[in-house]
Protein backbone atom coordinates (compact mmCIF):
# COMPACT_ATOMS: atom_id res chain seq x y z
CA UNK A 1 0.00 0.00 0.00
CA UNK A 2 1.50 3.50 -1.09
CA UNK A 3 1.92 5.65 1.79
CA UNK A 4 0.36 9.60 0.94
CA UNK A 5 3.25 11.98 1.75
CA UNK A 6 1.93 14.96 0.86
CA UNK A 7 0.69 14.71 4.55
CA UNK A 8 3.61 15.68 5.74
CA UNK A 9 3.95 19.19 3.53
CA UNK A 10 0.82 20.70 5.67
CA UNK A 11 1.50 23.33 8.06
CA UNK A 12 1.06 20.98 10.86
CA UNK A 13 3.13 18.47 10.20
CA UNK A 14 6.43 20.76 10.22
CA UNK A 15 9.50 19.67 11.81
CA UNK A 16 9.65 19.34 15.57
CA UNK A 17 12.39 22.66 15.76
CA UNK A 18 9.89 25.04 13.78
CA UNK A 19 7.02 23.73 16.08
CA UNK A 20 9.31 23.97 19.36
CA UNK A 21 7.15 26.29 21.41
CA UNK A 22 4.19 24.09 20.96
CA UNK A 23 6.43 21.40 21.72
CA UNK A 24 7.89 22.59 24.95
CA UNK A 25 4.68 23.39 25.99
CA UNK A 26 3.31 19.91 25.74
CA UNK A 27 6.37 18.78 27.85
CA UNK A 28 5.86 21.28 30.49
CA UNK A 29 2.23 19.43 30.19
CA UNK A 30 3.06 16.65 30.96
CA UNK A 31 5.54 17.38 33.58
CA UNK A 32 2.19 19.56 35.19
CA UNK A 33 0.27 15.95 34.60
CA UNK A 34 2.81 13.84 36.72
CA UNK A 35 2.91 16.63 39.42
CA UNK A 36 -0.85 16.68 39.65
CA UNK A 37 -1.41 12.71 40.20
CA UNK A 38 1.78 12.86 43.03
CA UNK A 39 -0.31 15.69 44.42
CA UNK A 40 -3.42 13.39 44.37
CA UNK A 41 -1.74 10.44 46.18
CA UNK A 42 -0.06 12.71 48.82
CA UNK A 43 -2.65 14.86 49.33
CA UNK A 44 -4.82 11.57 50.66
CA UNK A 45 -1.58 10.28 52.53
CA UNK A 46 -2.06 13.22 54.73
CA UNK A 47 -5.37 13.82 54.82
CA UNK A 48 -6.75 10.17 55.24
CA UNK A 49 -3.71 8.85 56.33
CA UNK A 50 -4.03 4.79 57.05
CA UNK A 51 -7.61 5.75 56.67
CA UNK A 52 -7.59 5.88 53.28
CA UNK A 53 -9.22 1.75 53.04
CA UNK A 54 -12.36 2.97 55.13
CA UNK A 55 -12.84 5.87 53.03
CA UNK A 56 -13.25 4.21 49.97
CA UNK A 57 -15.30 1.59 51.73
CA UNK A 58 -18.77 3.00 49.55
CA UNK A 59 -17.22 1.93 46.30
CA UNK A 60 -15.80 -1.42 47.54
CA UNK A 61 -19.24 -3.27 45.50
CA UNK A 62 -18.09 -3.32 42.35
CA UNK A 63 -21.02 -2.57 40.90
CA UNK A 64 -20.82 0.97 42.59
CA UNK A 65 -17.15 1.17 41.26
CA UNK A 66 -18.36 0.54 37.69
CA UNK A 67 -20.67 3.63 38.05
CA UNK A 68 -18.67 5.91 39.23
CA UNK A 69 -16.10 5.64 36.64
CA UNK A 70 -18.87 5.27 33.43
CA UNK A 71 -20.79 8.90 34.80
CA UNK A 72 -17.18 10.43 35.87
CA UNK A 73 -16.09 10.15 32.69
CA UNK A 74 -19.26 10.69 30.39
CA UNK A 75 -18.92 13.97 32.27
CA UNK A 76 -15.45 14.74 31.93
CA UNK A 77 -15.10 12.94 28.53
CA UNK A 78 -11.87 11.98 28.64
CA UNK A 79 -11.21 8.67 30.37
CA UNK A 80 -7.42 9.71 30.39
CA UNK A 81 -8.27 12.17 32.80
CA UNK A 82 -10.01 9.48 34.75
CA UNK A 83 -7.86 6.62 34.58
CA UNK A 84 -5.16 9.44 35.68
CA UNK A 85 -6.99 10.32 38.53
CA UNK A 86 -8.05 6.84 39.63
CA UNK A 87 -3.84 5.62 39.68
CA UNK A 88 -3.70 9.31 42.01
CA UNK A 89 -6.52 7.80 44.42
CA UNK A 90 -4.67 4.30 44.21
CA UNK A 91 -1.59 6.08 44.90
CA UNK A 92 -2.80 7.35 48.24
CA UNK A 93 -4.39 4.67 49.58
CA UNK A 94 -7.55 3.32 47.22
CA UNK A 95 -7.11 -0.80 47.15
CA UNK A 96 -6.66 -2.20 43.51
CA UNK A 97 -9.55 -4.24 43.74
CA UNK A 98 -11.68 -1.09 44.18
CA UNK A 99 -10.04 0.75 41.24
CA UNK A 100 -10.70 -1.53 38.89
CA UNK A 101 -13.82 -1.90 37.95
CA UNK A 102 -13.81 2.03 37.99
CA UNK A 103 -11.49 1.85 35.18
CA UNK A 104 -13.69 -0.54 33.11
CA UNK A 105 -16.85 2.23 33.69
CA UNK A 106 -13.90 4.91 32.29
CA UNK A 107 -13.81 2.45 28.76
CA UNK A 108 -17.57 2.56 28.89
CA UNK A 109 -18.42 6.50 29.61
CA UNK A 110 -15.59 7.85 27.25
CA UNK A 111 -17.85 6.29 24.48
CA UNK A 112 -20.52 8.92 24.51
CA UNK A 113 -18.10 11.53 22.91
CA UNK A 114 -18.39 9.97 19.48
CA UNK A 115 -22.28 9.09 19.99
CA UNK A 116 -22.38 12.85 20.60
CA UNK A 117 -20.04 13.52 17.63
CA UNK A 118 -22.41 11.09 15.43
CA UNK A 119 -25.49 13.55 15.79
CA UNK A 120 -23.64 15.92 13.93
CA UNK A 121 -24.97 13.67 10.98
CA UNK A 122 -28.70 13.54 11.87
CA UNK A 123 -30.32 15.55 9.15
CA UNK A 124 -28.43 12.76 6.58
CA UNK A 125 -30.38 9.86 7.14
CA UNK A 126 -28.19 7.14 5.48
CA UNK A 127 -25.15 9.33 6.70
CA UNK A 128 -26.43 9.47 10.18
CA UNK A 129 -26.89 5.93 10.18
CA UNK A 130 -23.18 4.53 9.02
CA UNK A 131 -21.88 7.24 11.66
CA UNK A 132 -23.92 6.44 14.28
CA UNK A 133 -22.78 2.84 13.83
CA UNK A 134 -19.90 3.43 13.95
CA UNK A 135 -19.99 5.41 17.37
CA UNK A 136 -21.95 3.00 18.86
CA UNK A 137 -19.64 -0.21 17.85
CA UNK A 138 -17.34 1.06 20.06
CA UNK A 139 -19.83 1.57 23.06
CA UNK A 140 -21.26 -1.97 22.46
CA UNK A 141 -17.67 -3.75 22.09
CA UNK A 142 -16.76 -1.76 25.69
CA UNK A 143 -20.57 -3.35 27.39
CA UNK A 144 -19.61 -6.70 26.18
CA UNK A 145 -15.82 -6.14 27.46
CA UNK A 146 -17.56 -5.31 30.99
CA UNK A 147 -20.09 -7.98 30.62
CA UNK A 148 -17.50 -10.88 30.22
CA UNK A 149 -14.48 -9.52 32.44
CA UNK A 150 -16.46 -7.83 35.38
CA UNK A 151 -18.06 -11.26 36.85
CA UNK A 152 -14.64 -13.23 36.21
CA UNK A 153 -12.70 -10.09 37.97
CA UNK A 154 -15.04 -10.55 40.50
CA UNK A 155 -14.72 -14.98 40.69
CA UNK A 156 -10.97 -15.09 40.52
CA UNK A 157 -9.32 -11.56 40.66
CA UNK A 158 -7.42 -12.79 37.51
CA UNK A 159 -6.70 -9.03 36.31
CA UNK A 160 -5.58 -7.55 39.69
CA UNK A 161 -3.08 -10.75 40.11
CA UNK A 162 -1.78 -10.27 36.43
CA UNK A 163 -1.00 -6.43 36.97
CA UNK A 164 0.33 -6.99 40.98
CA UNK A 165 2.65 -9.57 38.78
CA UNK A 166 3.71 -6.91 36.04
CA UNK A 167 4.03 -4.10 38.19
CA UNK A 168 5.83 -6.00 40.81
CA UNK A 169 8.61 -6.70 38.07
CA UNK A 170 8.51 -3.34 36.66
CA UNK A 171 8.01 -0.89 40.00
CA UNK A 172 9.76 -3.59 42.54
CA UNK A 173 7.59 -4.94 45.90
CA UNK A 174 8.28 -4.15 48.95
CA UNK A 175 12.00 -6.27 49.09
CA UNK A 176 13.04 -5.08 46.06
CA UNK A 177 12.34 -1.31 46.03
CA UNK A 178 13.98 1.06 43.25
CA UNK A 179 12.88 4.06 44.92
CA UNK A 180 16.27 4.87 45.43
CA UNK A 181 16.75 4.77 41.87
CA UNK A 182 13.81 6.88 41.06
CA UNK A 183 14.14 9.70 38.36
CA UNK A 184 11.10 10.78 38.60
CA UNK A 185 10.42 11.62 42.00
CA UNK A 186 13.48 13.35 42.17
CA UNK A 187 11.83 15.51 39.53
CA UNK A 188 8.20 15.23 40.60
CA UNK A 189 8.98 16.27 44.23
CA UNK A 190 10.35 20.10 44.44
CA UNK A 191 6.94 21.05 43.27
CA UNK A 192 4.68 18.92 45.48
CA UNK A 193 7.52 19.32 48.59
CA UNK A 194 6.29 23.12 48.05
CA UNK A 195 2.75 23.42 47.44
CA UNK A 196 2.85 20.58 50.73
CA UNK A 197 5.65 22.30 53.26
CA UNK A 198 5.27 26.05 52.33
CA UNK A 199 1.91 26.93 50.57
CA UNK A 200 0.41 25.12 52.64
CA UNK A 201 1.65 24.64 55.49
CA UNK A 202 -0.23 27.44 57.35
CA UNK A 203 -3.51 25.01 57.04
CA UNK A 204 -4.30 21.72 59.18
CA UNK A 205 -3.36 18.59 57.62
CA UNK A 206 -6.64 17.57 56.67
CA UNK A 207 -7.56 20.57 54.87
CA UNK A 208 -4.39 20.51 53.35
CA UNK A 209 -4.62 17.49 52.28
CA UNK A 210 -7.99 18.01 50.45
CA UNK A 211 -6.86 21.15 48.73
CA UNK A 212 -4.35 19.13 47.25
CA UNK A 213 -6.35 16.61 46.07
CA UNK A 214 -8.70 19.11 44.30
CA UNK A 215 -5.84 20.96 43.36
CA UNK A 216 -4.47 17.46 41.13
CA UNK A 217 -7.92 16.96 40.09
CA UNK A 218 -8.09 20.17 38.65
CA UNK A 219 -4.34 20.28 37.30
CA UNK A 220 -5.04 16.33 35.79
CA UNK A 221 -8.49 18.17 33.83
CA UNK A 222 -6.38 21.02 32.53
CA UNK A 223 -3.01 19.30 31.78
CA UNK A 224 -4.91 16.81 29.61
CA UNK A 225 -7.18 18.72 27.81
CA UNK A 226 -4.56 21.10 26.34
CA UNK A 227 -2.03 17.93 25.99
CA UNK A 228 -5.13 16.65 23.41
CA UNK A 229 -5.46 20.50 21.72
CA UNK A 230 -1.71 20.59 21.00
CA UNK A 231 -1.38 17.20 20.16
CA UNK A 232 -4.66 16.91 17.59
CA UNK A 233 -2.90 20.29 15.67
CA UNK A 234 0.98 18.92 16.35
CA UNK A 235 0.12 15.49 14.89
CA UNK A 236 -2.22 15.63 12.07
CA UNK A 237 0.34 15.17 10.01
CA UNK A 238 1.49 12.36 11.66
CA UNK A 239 -1.51 10.80 12.64
CA UNK A 240 -2.76 11.07 8.39
CA UNK A 241 0.11 8.57 7.82
CA UNK A 242 -0.61 6.21 10.22
CA UNK A 243 -3.96 6.05 8.48
CA UNK A 244 -2.93 6.08 5.25
CA UNK A 245 -0.19 3.36 5.82
CA UNK A 246 -3.04 1.28 7.64
CA UNK A 247 -5.43 1.00 4.20
CA UNK A 248 -6.29 -2.08 2.62
CA UNK A 249 -4.34 -3.86 5.10
CA UNK A 250 -6.86 -5.74 7.44
CA UNK A 251 -7.86 -5.40 11.05
CA UNK A 252 -4.57 -6.04 12.88
CA UNK A 253 -3.50 -3.11 11.19
CA UNK A 254 -6.41 -1.38 11.69
CA UNK A 255 -5.67 -2.26 15.82
CA UNK A 256 -2.10 -1.30 15.38
CA UNK A 257 -3.29 2.36 13.85
CA UNK A 258 -5.92 3.15 16.04
CA UNK A 259 -3.53 2.29 19.15
CA UNK A 260 -0.39 4.73 17.40
CA UNK A 261 -2.73 7.34 16.77
CA UNK A 262 -4.10 7.28 19.94
CA UNK A 263 -1.25 7.41 21.55
CA UNK A 264 -0.19 10.27 19.54
CA UNK A 265 -2.81 12.45 20.38
CA UNK A 266 -3.37 11.20 23.79
CA UNK A 267 -7.10 10.56 23.43
CA UNK A 268 -9.35 7.97 22.82
CA UNK A 269 -12.01 9.99 22.46
CA UNK A 270 -10.29 12.19 19.76
CA UNK A 271 -9.62 8.93 17.49
CA UNK A 272 -12.84 7.28 18.08
CA UNK A 273 -14.70 10.21 16.88
CA UNK A 274 -12.23 10.77 14.03
CA UNK A 275 -13.86 7.62 12.34
CA UNK A 276 -17.09 8.70 12.80
CA UNK A 277 -17.22 11.55 10.02
CA UNK A 278 -15.05 9.35 7.99
CA UNK A 279 -17.72 5.90 8.22
CA UNK A 280 -20.16 8.85 7.97
CA UNK A 281 -19.35 9.09 4.17
CA UNK A 282 -19.72 5.60 3.45
CA UNK A 283 -16.09 5.48 2.71
CA UNK A 284 -15.33 2.69 5.45
CA UNK A 285 -17.27 0.26 6.08
CA UNK A 286 -18.72 -0.26 9.79
CA UNK A 287 -16.19 -3.51 9.53
CA UNK A 288 -12.96 -1.01 8.46
CA UNK A 289 -13.52 1.06 11.11
CA UNK A 290 -14.12 -1.55 13.87
CA UNK A 291 -10.47 -2.71 14.43
CA UNK A 292 -9.77 1.00 15.07
CA UNK A 293 -11.59 1.78 17.61
CA UNK A 294 -10.26 -1.01 19.43
CA UNK A 295 -7.05 0.39 18.76
CA UNK A 296 -7.89 3.50 20.59
CA UNK A 297 -9.17 1.21 24.11
CA UNK A 298 -5.50 0.24 23.63
CA UNK A 299 -3.62 3.52 22.81
CA UNK A 300 -5.46 5.28 25.73
CA UNK A 301 -3.58 3.43 28.48
CA UNK A 302 -0.43 5.21 27.84
CA UNK A 303 -1.83 8.41 30.01
CA UNK A 304 -2.69 5.75 33.17
CA UNK A 305 0.90 4.32 32.86
CA UNK A 306 2.42 7.48 32.27
CA UNK A 307 0.77 8.84 35.24
CA UNK A 308 1.90 6.20 37.42
CA UNK A 309 5.55 6.05 36.91
CA UNK A 310 4.75 9.95 38.72
CA UNK A 311 4.48 8.13 41.92
CA UNK A 312 7.34 6.76 44.55
CA UNK A 313 7.14 5.45 47.75
CA UNK A 314 5.17 2.27 48.97
CA UNK A 315 2.22 2.94 47.06
CA UNK A 316 4.01 3.39 43.65
CA UNK A 317 3.92 -0.60 42.61
CA UNK A 318 -0.32 -0.34 43.85
CA UNK A 319 -0.32 2.65 41.22
CA UNK A 320 1.45 0.95 38.41
CA UNK A 321 -0.33 -1.97 39.02
CA UNK A 322 -4.01 -0.18 37.93
CA UNK A 323 -2.33 1.42 34.99
CA UNK A 324 -1.07 -1.97 34.09
CA UNK A 325 -4.43 -3.53 35.32
CA UNK A 326 -6.17 -1.25 32.58
CA UNK A 327 -3.78 -2.24 29.57
CA UNK A 328 -4.18 -5.54 30.24
CA UNK A 329 -8.04 -5.18 30.56
CA UNK A 330 -8.19 -3.77 26.84
CA UNK A 331 -5.81 -5.85 25.02
CA UNK A 332 -7.60 -9.22 26.56
CA UNK A 333 -11.12 -7.51 25.69
CA UNK A 334 -9.40 -7.13 22.05
CA UNK A 335 -7.81 -10.50 21.69
CA UNK A 336 -10.73 -12.35 22.85
CA UNK A 337 -13.94 -10.40 21.28
CA UNK A 338 -11.60 -9.77 18.02
CA UNK A 339 -10.80 -13.15 17.75
CA UNK A 340 -13.84 -15.37 18.34
CA UNK A 341 -16.10 -14.38 15.38
CA UNK A 342 -19.31 -15.17 17.09
CA UNK A 343 -18.13 -12.58 20.31
CA UNK A 344 -16.89 -10.42 17.32
CA UNK A 345 -20.20 -9.96 15.57
CA UNK A 346 -22.05 -8.89 18.53
CA UNK A 347 -21.29 -5.24 18.88
CA UNK A 348 -21.74 -4.95 14.95
CA UNK A 349 -25.20 -6.79 14.81
CA UNK A 350 -25.89 -4.20 18.10
CA UNK A 351 -24.91 -1.06 16.60
CA UNK A 352 -26.69 -1.74 13.14
CA UNK A 353 -29.83 -2.96 15.00
CA UNK A 354 -29.66 0.08 16.77
CA UNK A 355 -28.83 3.14 13.84
CA UNK A 356 -31.57 1.06 11.76
CA UNK A 357 -33.87 2.10 14.92
CA UNK A 358 -32.62 5.56 15.39
CA UNK A 359 -32.98 6.38 11.71
CA UNK A 360 -37.02 5.51 11.84
CA UNK A 361 -37.33 7.06 15.65
CA UNK A 362 -35.11 9.62 16.63
CA UNK A 363 -35.88 8.95 19.79
CA UNK A 364 -34.39 5.85 20.17
CA UNK A 365 -30.66 7.84 20.23
CA UNK A 366 -32.37 9.91 23.66
CA UNK A 367 -33.67 6.38 24.82
CA UNK A 368 -30.47 4.70 24.37
CA UNK A 369 -28.03 7.01 26.05
CA UNK A 370 -30.53 7.63 29.00
CA UNK A 371 -30.18 3.92 29.22
CA UNK A 372 -26.31 3.29 29.18
CA UNK A 373 -25.68 6.55 30.43
CA UNK A 374 -28.70 7.05 33.58
CA UNK A 375 -30.75 4.03 33.71
CA UNK A 376 -28.55 1.40 33.75
CA UNK A 377 -26.50 2.52 36.02
CA UNK A 378 -28.80 3.45 38.63
CA UNK A 379 -30.63 -0.07 38.19
CA UNK A 380 -27.67 -1.09 38.93
CA UNK A 381 -26.47 0.76 42.13
CA UNK A 382 -29.95 0.18 43.47
CA UNK A 383 -30.09 -3.12 42.71
CA UNK A 384 -26.86 -4.16 43.90
CA UNK A 385 -27.39 -2.63 47.20
CA UNK A 386 -31.00 -4.10 47.83
CA UNK A 387 -28.96 -7.32 47.06
CA UNK A 388 -26.31 -6.73 49.59
CA UNK A 389 -28.61 -5.50 51.91
CA UNK B 1 -22.06 -38.97 -24.29
CA UNK B 2 -19.10 -37.08 -26.02
CA UNK B 3 -20.92 -34.01 -26.70
CA UNK B 4 -22.42 -33.60 -22.95
CA UNK B 5 -18.51 -33.68 -21.93
CA UNK B 6 -17.71 -31.41 -24.69
CA UNK B 7 -20.36 -29.20 -23.06
CA UNK B 8 -18.46 -29.78 -19.51
CA UNK B 9 -15.47 -28.83 -20.84
CA UNK B 10 -17.18 -25.80 -22.18
CA UNK B 11 -18.64 -24.65 -19.16
CA UNK B 12 -15.73 -25.26 -16.64
CA UNK B 13 -13.52 -22.95 -18.99
CA UNK B 14 -16.55 -19.96 -19.17
CA UNK B 15 -15.98 -20.57 -15.25
CA UNK B 16 -12.97 -20.06 -14.72
CA UNK B 17 -13.37 -17.00 -17.43
CA UNK B 18 -15.68 -15.45 -15.38
CA UNK B 19 -13.76 -16.20 -11.99
CA UNK B 20 -11.03 -14.48 -13.83
CA UNK B 21 -12.96 -11.59 -14.20
CA UNK B 22 -14.48 -11.22 -11.08
CA UNK B 23 -11.32 -11.51 -9.37
CA UNK B 24 -10.18 -8.87 -11.72
CA UNK B 25 -13.31 -6.43 -10.94
CA UNK B 26 -12.89 -6.87 -7.19
CA UNK B 27 -9.05 -6.27 -7.11
CA UNK B 28 -10.36 -2.67 -9.30
CA UNK B 29 -13.03 -2.14 -6.88
CA UNK B 30 -10.99 -2.78 -4.21
CA UNK B 31 -8.44 -0.15 -5.38
CA UNK B 32 -10.80 2.23 -6.09
CA UNK B 33 -11.94 2.24 -2.39
CA UNK B 34 -8.87 2.51 -1.14
CA UNK B 35 -8.34 5.63 -3.47
CA UNK B 36 -11.30 6.96 -1.84
CA UNK B 37 -10.10 6.30 1.31
CA UNK B 38 -6.57 8.04 0.79
CA UNK B 39 -9.04 10.96 -0.42
CA UNK B 40 -10.43 11.10 2.76
CA UNK B 41 -8.17 10.73 5.29
CA UNK B 42 -6.57 13.95 3.01
CA UNK B 43 -9.54 15.83 4.70
CA UNK B 44 -8.56 14.80 8.56
CA UNK B 45 -8.01 18.26 9.33
CA UNK B 46 -11.51 19.34 8.45
CA UNK B 47 -12.78 16.19 10.47
CA UNK B 48 -10.62 17.14 13.62
CA UNK B 49 -12.10 20.97 13.28
CA UNK B 50 -15.37 19.32 13.77
CA UNK B 51 -14.72 17.87 16.38
CA UNK B 52 -14.44 20.76 18.42
CA UNK B 53 -18.25 22.26 17.38
CA UNK B 54 -19.31 18.64 19.01
CA UNK B 55 -21.69 20.44 21.42
CA UNK B 56 -23.32 21.94 19.15
CA UNK B 57 -24.96 19.02 17.54
CA UNK B 58 -26.72 18.59 20.59
CA UNK B 59 -28.72 21.66 19.99
CA UNK B 60 -29.78 20.34 16.70
CA UNK B 61 -30.57 16.94 18.39
CA UNK B 62 -32.95 18.76 20.89
CA UNK B 63 -34.49 20.93 18.03
CA UNK B 64 -35.32 17.91 15.92
CA UNK B 65 -36.46 15.96 19.01
CA UNK B 66 -38.96 19.15 19.75
CA UNK B 67 -40.30 18.80 16.18
CA UNK B 68 -40.80 15.02 16.07
CA UNK B 69 -42.78 15.34 19.45
CA UNK B 70 -44.94 17.84 17.47
CA UNK B 71 -45.84 15.43 14.93
CA UNK B 72 -46.71 12.63 17.35
CA UNK B 73 -49.20 15.19 19.18
CA UNK B 74 -50.65 16.85 16.43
Amino acid sequence: MTTDTSANNTPNSQPIQSNWREWAFVAALVYLLLVAVSLIGGGFKISAGERAKELFEFASNPITGLVIGTVATALIQSSSTVTSIIVGLVAGGMPVSIAIPMVMGANIGTTITNTIVSLGHIKQGEEFKRAFSAATIHDFFNLLCVVIFLPLEIAFGFLEKIGAYFSTMLVGGDSVSMSGLNFMKAIVSPPVGLIKGSILSPLPTTASGIIMIILGVVLIFVSITFIGKLLKVLMVGKAKEILHSAVGRGPVAGIASGTAMTVLVQSSSTTTSLIVPLAGTGVFSIRQVYPFTLGANIGTCITGLLAATAISGPNAVFAMEIALVHLFYNLLGVILIYSIPVLRNIPIMCANWLSDAAVKNKFYILLYIFTVFMIIPSVLVFGSKVISA
Amino acid sequence: MDSLEQQKLDLHEKIAMLEGTLVELKSKLNEIEEQEQHEAIDHLEKYLEELNHHYSHLQSVGQILVKELHKVFH
